[in-house]
């Protein structure tokens, strides 16, 4: 393979994406995006809610027009969706008169037009199974629970066999013990598959588990790239093993400070040395005064909310 | 017997029987308060609901009176009722009968004979019995009459002298009034005004005691009504046997076979026997007696039409109307759904076309369709039509298929509104699936198009069949194609009581059809409806 081309697998250059406002100029949601993902890689895109995040992932998926700059995906610029780049969307998106066999065949007939029935039946009751639902496939969405439903939406999407597969809050309108649950269903599949993969999320814990880099935006409008943070983890990742990692805290601590950054950008600057340095029992109690617990919920996030709707009108 | 109670459960809640649902739980003994109070209020209460109506029509229909008589009591309609009934049943016996052959048809006449002599008797009782009834009522009429016929000349001799004595001592008065006595003259006048209104209002009193009188001469004596529609009833009875037996013992069809058959047996022993040029004439005749047998054995009882076959007929135009209407509806509300630009170009159509009535559109249709179909009886569809099997005994003329084609233009629009609404409305996320997997557009409109915007669809072909069956029966009244709308015309052109009945029975036949196609569109529209709501009822 090569190496430049694995080095920057999916490249975006100087995306911009504005939209028309009747009072005066173009609002420009994002401005200026670039970012490089190697092959095989993992990221992660974090931020405030409305800075844009989907936005970008739909540009990449070719859902949204991009109004300057380009995406190229495999040395190929994009133009329009497709299923090489397929995408797990928040709500699960099924369609509700196909069982969840029949979603996944709706998808897979397409890609795979050449291969006999039987192998195509044999593909798709393949990545259900991985998925978890070998005994549910031919149940209608109405039938499945949310988590089972996103784990179709899983299986439809990974059995396409993409280049890029795009993850849009796949876990955001779960509940976290079954968020936890897919996580590791997804990890385990990209350790098989080694899918370079695009995971946007407002959840600190699940990028720094998931990813090998995480990419932050900073806030809209004219949202970019802040900051971009390599997470060494070695894979198979564990999740125990992870959160007892010395390193894990200053990943967090790194994030969540960007983040607050980000929040307070105007007033002022969030001292990130100190968080850096402070590592171990100090920034554990601090961030446990800031969370309730140290699992996968961060209650960073949930104040903003408000705040942040006011853009949402023109990102999402 | 859990598994079957849901499976029951099931179904009636996709039939939309959802007041049956209380029953089945009660059955189980699932909570026996609550589910008496559900029977309660939604089987006892229109049942009850029922009944106080059928009780306040039978109290209110005598009261105004018509032309064609009274308004029909429940009882009367239920009467008409049965009497459509049975001129079905005779009128199917009598067709039974034409085709009868061999030892079949002997039994059937044995048995009509037989059936002949009995009804000979009970025809000579019926005819006592309405001697004696009007005999009877005669006596009651009397009864009744005398004491009026009393009361009215007395009062006719008391206001006859009253007058007189009026009229002598207005003469003494006018007698004693001087020639300048203005107060008296004056006087005078309000006199003779008072004895001109006092006769006045006796007139009236006497006219309206012969009124009285006339009521009670017209008065329904219940024993001899009955005793007439007894006699009736035989009349009837014995003039559908009678011409039963005529058709069992002469115009049957194996008799009329036979008969040619032995007349061809003849010609062919002539033909034997003769020689040179005579052969000719005779070979004529065979093949002519060939010829008419071929029709004899093709033939049928002239049946005239009953209302089960109408209702038929009627049924059968109805969902002719309603596919054509859904065959042009649908892809044309797709295209709508799928393309802003059709749609805009379609919006003054639909717009402009829709309010038009049945009315407008029935001459229309019928003066294409006849110009189309200039000779029916040997136009090829015709003729086609007429040789299926199944549908080939409902006659398909040119009327029939111009109801079709105005029920259709009238039922369309609510299928091609809620299609184009369907097709518009597809949720986003669903689009999103199709651009990611780049379907075809085939694809995309039969595996997302379609099945998303089915359920709207078929609210709209609900409502489609329902305005189609009203519009059908204004149609058939008016091209007088057979069906409920023909009949519901004759029996008006007829003017008789019995047949002012049998319109109220068309009501109630009409309703539940209506109320049986609406119900099946339920089912269905249940069965396609992916998100599992329940159809509104």
């Amino acid at each position: 393979m090569n190496s430049i081309i694995s080095e920057r697998y999916v490249e975006m250059s100087n995306i911009v994406k504005a939209y028309p406002n009747p009072y005066g100029e173009d609002v420009k949601v994002i401005d200026g995006f670039n970012l490089k993902i190697h092959k095989g890689e993992v990221i992660g895109v974090i931020g405030h809610s409305g800075c844009g995040k989907s936005t970008v992932l739909t540009m990449l998926a070719g859902l949204n027009s991009i109004t300057q700059g380009g995406i190229i995906v495999d040395g190929k610029e994009i133009s329009g969706p497709g299923p090489d780049r397929s995408v797990v969307f928040q709500a699960p998106c099924l369609l509700p008169w196909m069982t969840a066999y029949g979603n996944v065949k709706l998808g897979v007939d397409r890609v795979y037009p050449h291969v006999t029935a039987s192998v195509r039946k044999e593909i798709i009751e393949y990545y259900l199974s991985i998925v978890g639902l070998a005994d549910s496939m031919h149940r209608y969405p109405r039938e499945l629970s949310g988590g089972m439903q996103q784990r179709v939406g899983i299986a439809r999407a990974i059995a396409l066999k993409p280049k890029v597969l795009l993850l849009d809050e796949p876990f955001g309108r779960l509940d976290s013990l079954t968020r936890m649950e897919l996580q590791d269903v997804i990890l385990e599949i990209l350790n098989r598959e080694h899918l370079t993969t695009v995971l946007i999320t407002h959840d600190v814990d699940e990028s720094i588990y998931m990813c090998d880099r995480v990419c932050m935006m900073t806030n809209g409008p004219g949202s970019k790239v802040g900051n971009l943070m390599s997470i060494p983890f070695a894979r198979p990742r564990n999740r125990a093993e992870i959160l007892e990692h010395p390193d894990y805290y200053n990943y967090r601590a790194e994030l969540i400070c960007f983040l607050e950054e980000q929040e307070h950008a105007k007033s002022g600057i969030c001292e990130q040395p100190v968080a850096i340095q402070a590592v171990g029992e100090e920034t554990h109690s601090e961030l446990n005064s800031s969370s309730s617990d140290t699992s996968t919920d961060i209650p960073v996030m949930s104040d903003e909310d408000s705040v942040a709707m006011s853009h949402v009108g023109t990102t999402d | 017997m859990e598994r079957f109670k849901y499976s029951l459960l099931k179904i009636i809640n996709i039939s939309g029987l959802t007041f049956l649902e209380p029953v089945v739980r009660l059955c189980y003994g699932e909570e026996p308060r609550l589910q008496l109070k559900k029977i309660g209020r939604f089987i006892v209460i229109p049942a009850v609901t029922f009944m106080i109506f059928i009780w306040m029509w039978s109290i209110i229909a005598p009261v105004y009176k018509t032309k064609s008589g009274e308004v029909p009591t429940p009882a009367v309609v239920y009467e008409a009722a049965r009497g459509v009934r049975e001129f079905h049943d005779r009128e199917t016996d009598k067709q039974t009968a034409y085709s009868l052959d061999g030892q079949d048809r002997e039994a059937s006449l044995d048995q009509v004979q037989e059936e002949l002599k009995a009804i000979t008797a009970e025809k000579v009782k019926a005819d006592a019995e309405v001697m004696s009834a009007e005999i009877a009522r005669k006596a009651f009429i009397t009864e009744k009459l005398e004491p009026l016929k009393a009361e009215y000349e007395t009062k006719k001799e008391e206001f006859l002298k009253a007058q007189l004595r009026r009229d002598r001592a207005l003469k003494i008065k006018a007698a004693k009034v001087e020639k300048g006595d203005l107060q008296g003259k004056n006087n005078l006048l309000g006199y003779v005004r008072g004895h001109q209104e006092q006769t006045a209002a006796e007139l009236d009193e006497l006219a309206e005691l012969k009124t009285e009188q006339d009521d009670v001469r017209n008065l329904n004596y219940p024993p001899l009504l009955e005793a007439l529609k007894f006699q009736t009833d035989v009349a009837e009875q014995e003039q559908y046997l009678t011409k039963k037996e005529e058709i069992l013992s002469k115009s049957n069809r194996s008799l009329k076979l036979d008969e040619e058959e032995d007349k061809l047996k003849q010609l062919q022993r002539q033909y034997a026997s003769a020689t040179g040029p005579d052969l000719i004439p005779i070979a004529q005749q065979m093949l002519r007696v060939e010829e008419r047998m071929n029709n004899i054995s093709s033939s049928e009882y002239a049946k005239p039409w009953t209302l089960p076959m109408q209702i038929a007929r009627s049924v059968a135009c109805v969902f002719a109307g309603f596919f054509l209407a859904t065959a042009i509806a649908i892809p044309i509300g797709i295209l709508c759904g799928v393309s802003s630009t059709f749609m805009a170009a379609v919006t003054p159509f639909i717009a402009l076309f829709k309010p038009v009535s049945p009315i407008v559109w029935l001459p229309i249709s019928l003066i294409i369709v006849g110009g189309i179909i200039t000779d029916p009886d040997k136009h090829w569809l015709m003729v086609a039509l007429s040789e299926m099997p199944l549908i080939g005994w409902l006659q398909i003329n040119p009327a029939f298929i111009a109801s079709a084609i105005t029920v259709a233009l009238c039922s369309l629009w609510p299928t091609l509104v809620n299609t184009a609404l369907g097709v518009a409305s597809i949720d986003k996320d669903h689009i999103n699936v199709a651009r990611v997997l780049r379907l075809t557009f085939t694809q995309r409109l039969f595996k997302i198009v379609i099945p998303s915007a089915l359920p709207l669809i078929f609210a709209g072909l609900r409502i489609s069949l329902g305005v189609g069956w009203m519009v059908l029966i204004a149609a058939e009244l008016l091209s007088s194609s057979e069906g409920i709308g023909k009949f519901v015309w004759d029996m008006f052109n007829n003017g008789s009581s019995e047949t002012f009945a049998q319109m109220f029975v068309v009501v109630f036949v009409v309703g539940a059809i209506g109320l049986l196609l609406d119900r099946t569109m339920i089912v269905f529209q249940r069965l396609v409806s992916f998100d599992g709501a329940p159809a509104a009822i």
